[in-house]
């Protein structure tokens, strides 16, 4: 999945919504164990810095939650109109 | 008015953890507390991340066992810590959770002696000093750190009956305790009292602590169907005398006991009554917790801590409670 292209097809109005509804089903994610360090790193220092819902915080979410949960993921981009 | 606390248990993938642990701090919390047992994720771990990725926030060990852990790796935890985030480290230390003891196959010896000598033995190491003791429990025969201490760390100590309580307000810089109703820390006070006079204290040099079970939603039903769980556990655990004290029949409390033996957790959660709720958590409405909390404050909790299971889904409690609650005593 090309994570870059998709981030930039997001429009910017949905930015908070999309950040808020990939940390959820990150959060909500039994697949722990599919977590990459340096993603964990990522999103960590993003949120710290109030960066999720900046585009390159979007990008490390999407890519985590596709590790995590493709299905879920795929779902909430094409609800968005974003193709995959 | 009090301060807040929220406690993790780290049963979860450590960047969920520290994801909360961060949100906390954005929520506008004050100290964050990581359960340590053997059995999940280190302690420390955690709380070295929290530090990396917090910024205000204090945080420490909520709290660490010394028949577990010996206090000098826990002076060195807690003085590394505090070299990461200066002021921020804090030390919660208690001698209780006798379930994880058994399981371990440690006793728990001379509890109020082994409090007495971790907090001095604490104390002197991340001071800088050497210790040298022949206590009742531990025996240091000249132990100090190569590297030296930034400042003093904060020890509250965890108690439940009168000599403990007495002890963590008389050595320490607060006393940590497990409950949720007021009935509980109107008989606390008193012994709380009597240990910071014992030291020459005001009552105001001392934190009183109240770990809570707490559970915040907007509806009352959702709320207390998360923290039923966690009382359930709690009253199987509780002494005849704290059973009295809510007015909870004996036999109540051993039919959920039994279940709970026998891994029949529904039949367990589902003999767990209003009584049991309102005795062992906060849980229900923002508005609900709110008179809780300030019902606690007057009696003289001055650190409030949001305790397991925090709410039927923990990001969106912090969320709520960080608009909801924390404003209404800051």
């Amino acid at each position: 999945m090309d994570f870059d292209r998709i981030a930039k097809e997001i429009p910017q109005s949905s930015f908070e919504k999309v950040s808020d509804e990939l940390v959820k089903i990150l959060l909500s994610s039994p697949n722990t164990d599919k977590m990459n360090e340096g993603l964990a790193k990522a999103i960590l220092r993003h949120w710290q810095n109030d960066q999720l819902s900046l585009p390159t915080g979007i990008r490390v979410l999407l890519e985590a939650s596709t590790t995590l949960e493709e299905d879920k993921t795929k779902a909430l981009l094409q609800n968005l109109g974003v193709q995959v | 008015m009090p301060k807040f606390g929220i406690e993790f248990v780290p049963t979860d993938a450590y960047w969920k953890v520290v994801y909360h642990a961060v949100q906390a701090e954005k929520a506008g919390y004050d100290y964050v507390w990581i359960t340590d047992h053997f059995n999940n994720r280190n302690v420390y771990v955690l709380l070295t991340n929290i530090a990396i990725y917090t910024d205000k926030i204090k945080f420490g060990p909520g709290v660490t066992n010394p028949y577990m852990i010996h206090p000098l790796m826990t002076a060195q935890s807690m003085a590394s810590l505090n070299e990461m985030a200066p002021g921020r480290a804090v030390c919660g230390l208690g001698t209780g959770d006798k379930t994880t003891l058994d399981m371990v196959g440690v006793e728990r010896v001379k509890p109020l002696a082994a409090v007495k000598e971790t907090v001095s033995i604490i104390r002197e190491i991340t001071a800088g000093k050497t210790v040298k003791l022949e206590g009742e429990v531990f025996k240091v025969a000249g132990a100090r750190l190569n590297f030296k201490p930034i400042s003093p760390i904060p020890i509250f100590i965890g108690a439940q009956g009168p000599k403990m309580l007495s002890l963590a307000a008389e050595i320490g810089d607060g006393v940590l305790i497990n409950a949720s109703n007021k009935k509980d820390f109107e008989d606390a006070m008193k012994y709380i009292k009597e240990g910071a006079e014992k030291a020459g204290k005001k009552l105001e040099d001392v934190e009183v602590v109240a770990a809570t079970s707490f559970s915040a939603h907007e509806d009352i039903k959702k709320a207390q169907k998360a923290a039923t769980p966690v009382v359930a556990f709690i009253v199987a655990g509780s002494p005849e005398l704290i059973l009295q004290r809510h007015n909870i029949p004996i036999e109540s409390a051993n039919k959920i006991r039994e279940a709970i033996s026998k891994g029949m957790f529904k039949d367990a959660f589902s003999s767990v009554t209003p009584e049991m709720m309102e005795a062992f958590s906060i849980s229900g409405t923002p508005a609900m917790c709110i008179e809780k909390i300030d019902e606690l404050a007057k009696i003289g909790v001055t650190l409030f801590i949001t305790g397991s299971p925090i709410g039927p889904n923990v990001r969106d409690s912090i969320n709520l409670i960080s608009k909801e609650i924390i404003p209404r005593f800051k």
